[in-house]
């Protein structure tokens, strides 16, 4: 961080508890940074996750009004605390597990309702908190402690289901693209309405050990490289895009 | 206005209980309601929509009661009263977040019109076989606040002080009515005659810390610029995680507990009818305690000393006063609409025989009936 | 037969089809016994669905605060159904005032009680062209053949109770209710 972002920091933080190589770590600067441009004060801000490795990003981290809460439930909670006070820049962070599987009928109905939160979903395509489990977005063919010889069913496209449900925006990108992350947390902040921002943020305790590589450069370097864009995507057959990520904005 | 003696600054209405329970919450200062449909509870939720949008608050149908009970625990951190109605089905399926609002010290009521559970069961019948969902339904150590209301006049007044007592200890509460008082039509005034309790939402100390023993913390809003930090983790006074300080999990598991346990005698209400020379006392609760009420009239007029201890507030459970109605009486009745729940709590504080009147057929419990019950005990 | 309205507390069933009005009868009723300045407990039964079904609507009228809440031997039972008839008729006691529509209901000779049949199907049919307003029919001829409640109250209760587009009608058919009451006298 060579802007100073320790102003949005908590006071009486003593260091986040993500394990080394987290990619929830950058994703925390990226929204920082986004915050910071748009200059919104801290007092005008909520965060509010769920439960996860993914929910601890804002909570205790940012030094705003946060609301951690119960699993999946994150989206119900904002909705009350929005609702009653407007003025607040409300942010839901939490994971894919959270947000898409355990949470995934909030996820849908606050997008159909296009209540004014922007959610960002830091996917690390796997349950990290609770030892690698498969999720609702883990890739076909992917190693995971429920599914050592790889998971066989299709993951969620997070970001269409988003949009089908009546998103006004949504966003993928990677971790290992901080600037067009930052962008896309920014443009989801200044569009009223319900947007959307996927981080693909790898998890190299949970995913990478069991999928392409424990080490961090060479995980990263494997999510970056398996991200496409939309062009690109359309000369992939179906099992072939699965296996990506197309990066991008989504709009209606 | 024909036969009417009584001077009531309100006049009477003819009001539902369900609805009576919406005209009370509007007029103790709820202004957040966040629900999904169920039978018996509905008309509650759609009064709310027409009292809400007429007024400054916000009324929002819900995706499913795991939506709507979460959505009132962010509402309260907002700074609104909120409320949320429901029965059985629904109930179940708030118990997580009931725990969470609990732990984190928020305000919320919390209104079930019982039906004949469980399952789907009869949605349109009665029943009273939430009690114990009330008191356990939530994982963990949790001392809650449950109270009963038998008429529809209770439906009003008990709604007022379900939210004040939540708003002054920081508690979620249970306004456990069922289906027969909730579809009840009776006289009521809803009345402008009484005090209203807002929490603390500015002053000394942390939000989530007290150094009294029964402490309960100031509360400042979202927004308010105190950068809260709301967990249902283990938290400290400020409310930073401290997911593994076996010392800070007992003493807020403790002190959540004194809240409720130690002013048992101003949460708790209870009323005596026709007890001074009883020799046998039904204990009852909720449209249970008005059949036992005609039976006891009916006894007395067969010279059977009988009397009701009734209680208003079920949990924390009226523990004293069963205790000295069992020095009173040869024997305690307890009638209601369940296998015997409450039956069973109440042996546990008199050594005197306490009998279960149950009944689950769906309806409310004949006087008669109880009547043939006592002139039968041994 | 113009003496229930001393009785306290008075049981009122009123019993038929969901959709019929019943308990929209019950209602009116109850809000009539209140402007008379009484106490009053009104409930329902009906079953899960919204339409057919049987559909019964109770009222306790009375002078001092209602204990039971529900009725335990109706002092005035109507009935616009044959399942309702047969299961709430004969009844328990001889006091008990029966009223039927013949358009629904065929007693049996064995009824205890008193028995009165008001075609309110019928004339309602023959007014109005529909069914709908015979629950108020009904409730004109039972209010002044038993006084139960006093005919200004239960006007009142259809200002108090009924869209204003429904009045007319519904004063329209608590006096048919009237008058056929007169007619057969009590
Ligand atoms: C009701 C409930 N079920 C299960 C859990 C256990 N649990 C905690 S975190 C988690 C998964 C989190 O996954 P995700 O949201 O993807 O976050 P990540 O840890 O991967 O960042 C689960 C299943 C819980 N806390 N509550
Ligand atoms: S388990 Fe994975 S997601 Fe969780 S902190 Fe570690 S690396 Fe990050
Ligand atoms: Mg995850």
């Amino acid at each position: 961080m060579t802007r100073d972002m320790n102003k949005y920091l908590r006071e009486g933080l003593s260091g986040t508890r993500f394990c080394p190589g987290c990619g929830h770590g950058i994703l925390m600067g990226a929204i920082l940074r986004a915050v910071d441009r748009l200059g919104i004060a801290m007092e005008d801000l909520l965060f509010v996750s769920g439960i996860g490795c993914a929910a601890w990003i804002p909570s205790p981290n940012i030094g705003t009004d946060t609301l951690h809460t119960l699993h999946g439930r994150a989206l119900a909670f904002a909705t009350g605390a929005k609702l009653v006070n407007p003025k607040l820049t409300t942010i839901v962070a939490s994971g894919d597990g959270d947000l898409t599987s355990i949470g995934g009928n909030h996820l849908i109905h606050s997008a159909r309702r296009n209540l004014d939160v922007t959610v960002i979903c830091a996917n690390n395509l796997i349950y990290g908190m609770t030892g690698g489990q498969t999720a609702s977005t883990t890739p076909v063919g992917a190693r995971t402690s429920t599914d050592p010889d790889g998971n066989n069913f299709r993951p969620f496209d997070i970001c269409n289901l988003v949009m089908a449900s009546g998103a006004r925006y949504a966003a993928r990108f990677p971790v290992t693209r901080p600037n067009q992350l930052i962008d896309a947390i920014e443009k989801a902040l200044r569009i009223k309405g319900f947007t959307f921002v996927e981080a693909v943020s790898p998890c190299p305790t949970q995913f990478g050990r069991r999928n392409s590589t424990a080490e961090i450069s060479a995980l990263y370097d494997s999510v970056d490289s398996l991200c496409i864009s939309k062009a690109e995507a359309q000369t992939m057959d179906e099992d072939e895009r699965l296996r990506h990520f197309v990066v991008g904005e989504f709009e209606p | 206005m024909t036969g009417r003696e009584r001077v009531i600054e309100a006049p009477e209405v003819l009001v539902q209980g369900n609805v009576a329970v919406a005209e009370a919450a509007i007029a103790v200062g709820c202004r957040f309601f966040g629900g999904y449909p169920i039978t018996p509870s509905s008309e509650i939720m759609v009064r709310m929509a027409e009292l809400l949008r007429a007024g400054d608050g916000v009324f929002i149908q819900m995706e499913d009661e795991l939506a709507s009970i979460c959505a009132v625990i962010g509402a309260s951190w907002s700074g609104a009263k909120s409320m949320t109605a429901t029965s059985g089905p629904g109930l179940s399926l708030m118990q997580e977040a009931l725990g969470y609002a609990y732990f984190t010290e928020t305000p919320l009521v919390l209104v079930d019109i019982q039906r004949a559970g469980p399952a789907t069961g009869q949605a349109t019948h009665v029943g009273q076989g939430d009690m114990m969902q009330f008191r356990y339904g939530s994982h963990g150590d949790v001392f809650p606040v449950a109270l009963v209301p038998w008429s529809v006049q209770e439906c009003y007044d008990l709604t007022i002080r379900a939210f004040n007592l939540s708003e002054k200890f920081r508690i979620p509460v249970f306004l456990a009515a069922d289906e027969a008082v909730g579809h009840l039509r009776e006289n009521v005034v809803l009345h402008r005659n009484f005090e209203v309790v807002d929490r603390v939402k500015k002053g000394a100390g942390d939000p989530f810390g007290s150094p009294l023993r029964d402490g309960v913390p100031v509360m400042p809003s979202f927004g308010d610029g105190g950068h809260l930090m709301v967990t249902g983790s283990t938290h400290d006074a400020r409310g930073f995680r401290k997911v593994d300080d076996p010392e800070i999990h007992d003493a807020l598991v403790t002190r959540l507990m004194r809240k409720t346990l130690d002013h048992v005698d101003e949460i708790v209400e209870i009323e005596e009818h026709m007890l001074d020379d009883a020799e046998v006392a039904f204990f009852a609760y909720g449209v249970s305690a008005r059949s036992a009420l005609a039976a006891v009239k009916r006894l007395r007029s067969k010279g059977v000393k009988a009397g009701l201890l009734r209680a208003l507030t079920i949990w924390p459970f009226p523990e004293k006063q069963v205790t000295q109605l069992g020095a009173k009486v040869k024997a305690i009745v307890v009638p209601e609409l369940n296998k015997g729940m409450i039956a069973g709590v109440a042996r546990g504080f008199t050594g005197t025989p306490v009998h279960a009147f149950t009944q689950t057929n769906g309806k409310i419990i004949e006087p008669e009936r109880l009547v043939k019950f006592v002139e039968e005990l041994p | 037969m113009n003496n229930t309205m001393s009785k306290s507390p008075v049981q009122v069933r009123i019993g038929g089809e969901a959709g019929q009005g019943v308990i929209l009868a019950g209602v009116m009723l109850a809000s009539a016994a209140m402007e008379d300045g009484r106490k009053v407990a009104q409930s329902a039964r009906y079953g899960a669905a919204v339409r057919g079904g049987e559909a019964t609507a109770d009222l306790v009228i009375s002078d001092t605060p209602i204990d039971y809440p529900h009725v335990e031997i109706p002092d005035i039972l109507v009935v616009f159904s044959q399942q309702t008839y047969d299961r709430f008729a004969p009844p328990r006691t001889e006091d008990t005032k029966v009223f039927y529509d013949p358009f629904f209901v065929t007693p049996s000779k064995t009824s205890g009680g008193s028995l009165r049949e008001i075609s309110a199907t019928e004339m309602a049919i023959e007014r109005f062209g529909k069914s709908t307003s015979s629950n108020l029919i009904v409730l004109g001829f039972i209010a002044q053949l038993t006084g139960v409640v006093s005919e200004a109250s239960l006007n009142a209760a259809i200002e108090q109770n009924l869209p204003s587009r429904h009045r007319a009608v519904g004063l329209e058919a608590l006096a048919m209710g009237k008058k056929a009451a007169l007619e057969v006298g009590g």
